[in-house]
């Protein structure tokens, strides 16, 4: 029985982590940069969720679309204004630079919200489902549910509206698509803000099932480093194989090792899957 | 070489056009017209300017000094989109076509700028399918996986999408077997027929002739020498230089 809960559980988180993940993996794969911020918009759309919760009792999930909005707005002006000035240095550059705009933002942040975890507690956070034995959080499935939405969304935007289309086109041949009318610089500002937006979306999830602070960024940034690479690059369903999978082996992990070597396993597959298949278990070389 | 007394506006008049790469100047003052509905040539060896010059029409490439100008208005500053939407449309050398999207998406993305409705979208899409029946039997296709013929056929259609008055296409033969060639040949012409210009860049002279009413050679970044194609044909300088004859 306490298999089927663990993998119940593993499912669960591996829904969340897709999402976490999903955005990271857009952003690197359509400008090639390794954008340090995704964590910091992740915390920010959970300090939204937690601060209009707690000053003006907005339920967490309806503030999730606020949280897209605001964090749009934030990396489209971020990449207009700052990255896309870099965009064509090695990628060494881009790191440095959204490594310094993560300092800043998070020490604004620890100054602003205090150093403090925070949840997000609704009156319907203790609901859940059990039968047989086993128990299902409702939030948990909540966060699930919506977590793959958000990602289903990102998905269906990128492979049919015309904008979707023209970051894929400018993917894949930066010159063609520049040739068809393209704005490189409009388009890669619109990919940056739909990454932070649905970091911050994952961010507002996370906060109501889990614990945030200001530091909690660079966790959710290696979160994300590690579920794109074990997925695969650049692409969606990559993401959602790579998020299952943390899901899985970190909780089995914790059942088989203990709770304090769970993180570890997932760099030792992480590891494991450098070794096997460099590209990810859904990439192709080059993704695409 | 005859001026058209008919026309008194050309489609498009390049005049003293200088640029390139950075430090390299590579075009030296080009002087160019295109008359609306005819199409023109620009010959040459490789790495005379022919690619350049048409990046710099595309707004791809910034011009050192010169004037653009398209239906009497200049088109300085106004970036590759704004070069595409004024009816400008590149088919680019080794057709740079989206690999990894269907034929279909691929032309779609010809017409990006116009954002249209689906509904017109299907219109384009058809009056394209219409000029390239093969395209439409392998619209669903992914656009790498398919021949180098059907592959410039997809490139010229993405061209049409955004509804140009003058195409231009860079290298149509390049690769292609010589019976590819002549189809795609006869596919440039029924596009000139619909009131549509083209601008051929070709290093197959005798193809571009055999299409082209009037020619331009290219020759170190300049123009040395231009004219109707009948004439050049029968020019000894480029009988000797360009058709080895």
């Amino acid at each position: 029985m306490i298999y089927i809960q663990i993998l119940i559980n593993s499912i669960l988180l591996g829904g969340i982590y897709a999402c976490i993940a999903v955005g990271f993996s857009l952003v690197w794969g359509v400008m090639n940069i390794l954008n340090i911020l995704h964590g910091t918009f992740l915390m920010l759309g959970g300090y939204i969720t937690f601060w209009l919760f707690k000053l003006y009792g907005v339920d967490p999930f309806l503030s999730l679309p606020i949280s897209a909005i605001v964090m749009f707005a934030a990396g489209y002006a971020i990449q207009r204004g700052l990255i896309n000035k870099i965009v064509r240095a090695p990628m060494f550059m881009s790191l440095i630079l959204t490594f310094g705009l993560q300092m800043i933002v998070v020490r604004l942040a620890i100054y602003f919200f205090t150093g403090d975890f925070r949840t997000v507690q609704p009156s319907y956070a203790s609901f859940s489902i059990s039968f047989y034995g086993l128990i299902i959080p409702f939030i948990r499935v909540a966060i699930f549910s919506l977590g793959v939405i958000l990602t289903g969304l990102l998905f269906w935007f990128m492979a049919k509206t015309r904008t979707g289309r023209a970051i894929r086109a400018t993917r894949m041949d930066l010159d063609s698509a520049q040739l068809m009318g393209v704005n490189i610089g409009n388009i890669y500002a619109i990919t940056y803000g739909l990454g932070a937006a649905v970091a911050a979306t994952a961010g507002s999830l996370v906060s109501v099932g889990f614990a945030i602070s200001p530091v909690s960024d660079l966790e959710f940034l290696s979160k994300a480093f590690i579920i794109c690479t074990i997925g695969g690059l650049g692409n969606i369903s990559g993401a959602l194989a790579g998020g299952l999978i943390l899901g899985l082996v970190e909780n089995f992990g914790a059942l088989y090792l203990g709770p304090g070597l769970q993180n570890a396993v997932g760099y030792v597959v992480l590891i494991l899957v450098l070794f096997i298949r460099p590209t990810g278990l859904l990439g192709r070389k080059g993704f695409e | 070489m005859t001026t058209a007394p008919d026309s008194g506006l050309n489609l498009l008049e390049v005049r003293d056009l200088k640029g390139g790469y950075n430090e390299v100047q590579i075009l030296w003052g080009i002087e160019l017209e295109v008359k609306s509905g005819e199409i023109l040539a620009i010959v040459g060896s490789n790495g005379v300017g022919k690619t350049t010059f048409l990046r710099m029409l595309s707004g791809v490439l910034p011009c050192q000094s010169g004037t653009i100008t398209f239906e009497g208005e200049a088109l300085d500053g106004i970036g590759p989109d704004g070069v595409v939407a004024r009816g400008i449309s590149h088919v680019p050398e080794g057709r740079r076509l989206f690999a990894s999207m269907s034929v279909e998406e691929n032309l779609l993305m010809g017409a990006y700028v116009r954002n249209l409705t689906d509904q017109e979208l299907s219109v384009d899409l058809d009056r394209v399918y219409g000029f390239f029946p093969q395209l439409a039997e392998r619209r669903g296709q992914l656009a790498g996986s398919m021949s180098g013929g059907e592959q410039q056929m997809c490139a010229i259609g993405r061209g049409l999408m955004a509804r140009p008055k003058l195409l231009l296409i860079d290298e149509l033969s390049l690769g292609l077997a010589p019976r590819l060639v002549e189809e795609l040949c006869g596919f440039v012409k029924q596009i000139n027929e619909e009131g549509v210009a083209i601008i051929l860049v070709e290093q197959d002279v005798l193809t571009a002739f055999e299409l082209a009413s009037r020619a331009y050679v290219f020759e170190s970044g300049r123009v040395v020498m231009a004219g109707s194609t009948d004439e050049l044909l029968e020019n000894p300088e480029v009988k000797n230089a360009y058709l080895g004859i």
